[in-house]
């Protein structure tokens, strides 16, 4: 099993796939990192210039702590990232159950090692692969936006700018702890980036072409997406809670509050999901 | 129809598939083309099939210069690599999609070449459900239902049992006896030689050596 | 006579044997138009009208002037009603050049008449598509004894989610450009170009790239986004900073000319080689 995840992985992170996933999503990571330092950094900088104003109680509000791509809200690259999130995810090696079935590359690796350890080893490469790509434009991105902006504490009578309200998913740690907020938004994005792999691998095995499965995660979150703001209108505004992943992955409020119950449960979903389908049609299925 | 190769030279990427390739493939006659794996076979009937251009040189057809007066070979059969065709289909639907193109067989004439290619049983089997053995020989009677002129095999005997290699010895004879140029390339040297008025050997995309009945030459 | 049989081919097997994505695309439609109707009934609006309800489709989102509390609108109706139609077509191109149109482009005798006949019927396959959405739709108007024009009510701006509330209707001039030709021609430029594009990369990141100039059309209002002329709201019948359908027309149509005839020229040179 071992060595079979070592070949996997080494297939997985070494493909020019996985550079593709890489480099489009830390392309959005950095255009967004440029847009709010353009944006929000001059500010600080005039603030601090103006000694008249070096005790303003706005100077939390630009903050790194509310211009990561997990907390800005403006430009177009967040948006682009979170959306894109399932295919870049997806793209390394989400397609290679297909793929190596298709090809008849699976009879290879069955008569030397147990079915149970390639596909094993296989869905932990898809998920470890799903999880780097999302990973490392996120930390680019932290990197970047923190060279140039303080880390001022946010301050909680602002929440309407930062978004963040009371209720919120590990709220009360944005405004006390707002380090270990970030830690473990990065950690949540990281789990769901290697989430959406699997999902996309999953989905390869009810559709044969290789394009169609890794693109559906992303189509089906649209139309999730779609179906939430659809129903929203019927729903109390109260108790409007954000289901759809690509939304309440990003560190701020985008439309509704996220729930930790409901980011447990969808992840919960995505695993288990994934978990049979890989397990009734891979493992336990033959191989024609 | 004769296939003339002045001077070809494909190049894809920064790979030289074919390098400098001079022969000439005679109206009529078997021509035979054989080489390790990667030496170009296949690179060189996709040239005389048009699916690719040559970098450098010409593949003329009676004259015709393949990729500048046409795009394709007038009057093609062809199966190259592994045949491709529809899942959802069975076999005889398979071959009446191509059929249906140049419209000039009828569903008769499909069905007696699925039975020359010994597929009469499984012709109503959906195309998923073909062995491997299946498909070539569904994929053999797509390149000679249509009568064509030239007709191109890219290791036509792959996966058939010794039934099969009859088939295919007899289908090629008779084609030739029709008066089709062939091109037939197989790793079985007994069979290219069997079937080839002419063999060209081919090593790394160069045309290295010239077999006709029996003498050798080098070039 | 040989382009016709391989229009046929590809009208055939791109669009009648891949009847279920149609299928879902009405389903998508369908349950757009119960949504419409559930919004309608929230407000308390019974009358509605043919263009009301395009309107709701297509409208898109107003401007989206960035703002750190105001996230943007994300239209999902109207990316959904594009972008489905693009990922259903993405692959049939590079499919079929990979599998049995080797066998039928040889016979088709020139690669011209391949090629233009995907462009044939890449056009007629979203114009398929929002024709069957456009059907539906009239089925549910007339279920719901709609009126049969386009003329949009006063109540829409308030419906619509995404910004129509600044723009009173009186002053809106919305006709069957905006409502019906626009959508269509701009998914056709759209997806053309991503066919295009797939000469040179895999379908997927074509896919990609159409994602991005909707998305970008959605954050920028800009007559060199084309998006933009897809979504209603962004008309300069209604915004004064809009764009112009007339802008859109010949910005669609010469990317549709310039998609069909780069991808002619770059074809005939094209290596026919079996892709993975």
């Amino acid at each position: 099993m071992k060595k079979q995840l070592k070949i996997e992985l080494k297939k997985a992170i070494f493909s020019p796939y996985f550079l593709f996933g890489l480099v489009m999503l830390t392309l959005f990571s950095v255009l967004s990192a440029i847009y709010i330092l353009e944006k929000n950094g001059g500010y600080t900088a005039a603030i601090k210039a103006d000694t008249e104003y070096a005790y303003n109680p706005d100077l939390p509000l630009f903050s790194f702590f509310s211009s990561w791509i997990g907390a800005e809200r403006m430009s177009l690259a967040y948006t682009l990232f979170f959306n894109l999130m399932p295919i870049g995810t997806a793209l390394p090696f989400a397609w290679s159950f297909c793929s190596e079935r298709k090809s008849g590359y699976i009879k290879n690796i069955v008569i030397r090692d147990n079915k149970k350890n390639y596909y094993k080893a296989k869905t932990i490469a898809i998920f470890v692969s799903g999880m780097i790509v999302v990973l490392i434009p996120l930390l680019i991105n932290i990197l970047i936006v923190s060279s140039k902006m303080p880390l001022y504490k946010p301050f909680a009578g602002y929440n309407f700018y930062n978004c963040v309200y009371f209720g919120d998913l590990f709220a009360d740690l944005y405004y006390s702890n707002p380090g270990i907020y970030v830690s473990l938004y990065v950690a949540l994005n990281t789990l769901y980036g290697g989430l959406f792999a699997v999902l996309g691998a999953a989905f390869s095995f009810y559709i044969s072409n290789i394009f169609s499965a890794v693109l559906l995660p992303f189509v089906i979150m649209l139309i999730l997406a779609y179906t939430e703001h659809a129903f929203q209108a019927y729903m109390f505004a109260g108790d409007i809670v954000e289901l759809i992943p690509t939304q309440f992955l990003h560190a701020s409020t985008l439309y509704a509050n996220s729930s930790g119950i409901v980011v447990a449960a969808v992840a919960i979903i995505i695993l288990t999901f994934s978990f049979f389908t890989i397990y009734f049609k891979g493992v336990k299925n033959e191989i024609y | 129809m004769a296939i003339e190769f002045k001077n070809v030279t494909k190049k894809i990427k920064k790979n030289t598939v074919i390098n400098n390739a001079n022969l000439t493939i005679e109206t009529g006659k078997i021509t035979g083309l054989q080489g390790i794996n990667g030496s170009g076979k296949t690179m060189m009937m996709r040239l005389i099939a048009g699916l690719i251009k040559a970098t450098e040189g010409e593949v003329v057809i009676d004259g015709i210069i393949i990729g500048k007066d046409i795009d394709f070979p007038l009057s093609l059969g062809m199966m190259l690599e592994n045949p491709a065709f529809l899942n959802s289909y069975d076999g005889f639907h398979n071959l009446r999609l191509l059929a249906d193109i140049n419209g000039i067989i009828s569903d008769s004439d499909i069905y007696e070449s699925i039975n020359r290619v010994g597929l009469d049983e499984a012709k109503n089997k959906k195309y998923k459900k073909y062995s491997l053995g299946m498909k070539q020989r569904l994929g053999i009677a797509a390149a000679v239902m249509e009568s064509p002129d030239i007709i191109l095999l890219d290791e036509p005997t792959n996966s058939l049992d010794s039934e099969g290699v009859e088939m295919v010895k007899r289908i090629v004879s008779e084609e030739k006896a029709r008066g089709a140029t062939i091109v037939i390339s197989c790793h079985d040297t007994a069979i290219l030689s069997e079937l080839s008025d002419i063999i060209y050997t081919i090593e790394s995309g160069k045309i290295t050596g010239c077999i006709k009945n029996g003498s050798d030459s080098e070039q | 006579m040989k382009y016709i049989k391989l229009v046929k081919f590809d009208l055939k097997y791109g669009i009648l044997k891949r009847w279920y994505t149609y299928l879902l695309y009405a389903l998508l439609t369908l349950f757009a138009c119960m949504d419409f109707s559930f919004r309608l009934k929230s407000f308390d609006i019974t009358n509605f009208s043919l263009g009301d309800c395009l309107f709701y489709f297509y409208s898109g989102i107003s401007e989206y002037i960035p703002k750190p509390d105001e996230p943007i609108q994300i239209p999902y109706l109207w990316l959904l009603l594009n972008l489905l139609v693009c990922y259903f077509n993405v692959h049939y191109m590079s499919d079929d050049l990979s599998g049995l149109g080797q066998y039928v482009i040889c016979r088709s005798g020139k690669r011209r008449n391949w090629w233009l006949s995907k462009c044939l019927w890449n056009f007629s396959s979203v114009l398929t598509y929002f024709l069957l959405s456009i059907l539906i739709v009239l089925s549910f108007c007339t279920f719901n004894n709609a009126e049969f024009s386009f003329e949009i009510s006063e109540n829409m701006n308030l419906i619509c989610p995404t910004g129509a509330q600044q723009y009173p209707v009186s002053q809106w001039n919305i006709g069957s450009i905006q409502l019906l030709l626009m959508p269509i021609l701009v998914c056709t430029a759209i997806s053309m170009l991503q066919m295009f594009v797939s000469l040179f990369v895999r379908p997927l990141v074509s896919y990609v790239v159409s994602i991005v100039i909707y998305f970008s059309s959605m954050y920028k209002l800009s007559d060199l986004l084309l998006g933009n002329y897809a979504m209603i709201l962004r008309s300069d019948e209604i915004a004064t900073n809009g764009v112009s359908a007339l802008n859109g027309i010949i910005f669609s149509v010469c990317l549709i000319f310039a998609s069909v005839i780069c991808g002619l020229l770059y074809f005939q040179h094209y290596n026919i080689l079996s892709r993975e």
